[in-house]
């Protein structure tokens, strides 16, 4: 164990939501095989996939009150801008990312990172889902599967994942 | 990327980064690009340094200080103070631990 510089600002996130809704939590028991890195980042294709449920505007939105969640996923054009898109989402704070989409989907620092050569290029989309899903089972053989399948398509190498 | 350590140590992805910051905001404050930026290639990094699978790793960061010096930079940008510093971690002092913690 190491030192570690904060701990989280909400701690015990898994027990407090699995105690409130059993079984919705995800919990593995073993690790993947570490996949390495075949060449530099700086010769790769990057994607994004967020549960922010961001989309594009005037994109059907995410269903925020279906009792057992939505699970679809919206394409986010890895060219749009942060005005090209809004977030429809009530589980976590969106107060920072409405003033600064940034915040929780940087895709200005994605576009930025590729400028600057420290990342290849990106993939042609990024993808979006809402995290409020309450059948991991469901998640995992549908919207999982379905956004794995995408980004496979997309010929992407690198993932960045940020689970809202 | 993760503000939730105990979530992650639970579904064990192969490489992680948390922050300990607020919920919906994993790449820091508003406006702040280059904490924005130093975060996400704290995450790249890991592509090549990872030794294992399942392993965390916890950026030195601070939520309040974050919090904070965007304050400072937003107030600095119109006019009030002088500007922020900007907050960039050392890659030295990044600490390594498991999915155990």
């Amino acid at each position: 164990m190491t030192a570690r510089s904060e701990t989280q600002l909400r701690p015990g996130l898994w027990e407090t939501v699995n105690a409130r809704y059993p079984g919705s939590m995800i919990s593995n028991d073993d690790v993947v095989t570490l996949a390495p890195l075949a060449r530099p980042v700086s010769q790769c294709r990057l994607t994004f996939v967020s549960s922010a449920g961001v989309q594009p505007r005037g994109t059907l939105p995410f269903d925020v009150v279906h009792p057992v969640g939505d699970y679809t996923f919206r394409r986010v054009p890895s060219q749009a801008r942060p005005d090209d898109l809004e977030i429809h989402q009530l589980k976590y704070p969106t107060d920072g990312a409405l003033r600064d989409l940034n915040v929780i989907f940087p895709i200005t620092r994605l576009q930025e990172l590729v400028a600057d050569g420290v990342v290849g290029s990106l993939a042609p989309s990024f993808y979006s889902f809402i995290g409020y899903n309450m059948d991991p089972q469901l998640l995992e053989r549908t919207l999982a599967e379905d956004i794995a399948d995408a980004v496979v398509a997309d010929a992407a190498e690198i993932a960045l994942l940020a689970p809202a | 990327m993760t503000v939730a350590r105990d979530v992650t140590e639970r579904v064990k992805p192969p490489r992680a980064v948390f922050v300990p910051f607020r919920m919906g905001h994993h790449f820091g404050v508003p406006f702040a690009g280059d904490l924005q930026r130093a975060i996400i290639t704290a995450a790249l990094e890991r592509l090549s340094t990872a030794p294992r699978s399942g392993d965390i790793v916890d950026l030195p960061y601070r939520w309040a200080d974050v919090r904070r010096e965007g304050k400072l930079r937003e107030r600095g940008a119109t006019g009030l103070t002088s500007g922020a510093r900007t907050v960039v971690p050392d890659a030295a002092a990044v600490p390594e631990s498991g999915p155990s913690g």
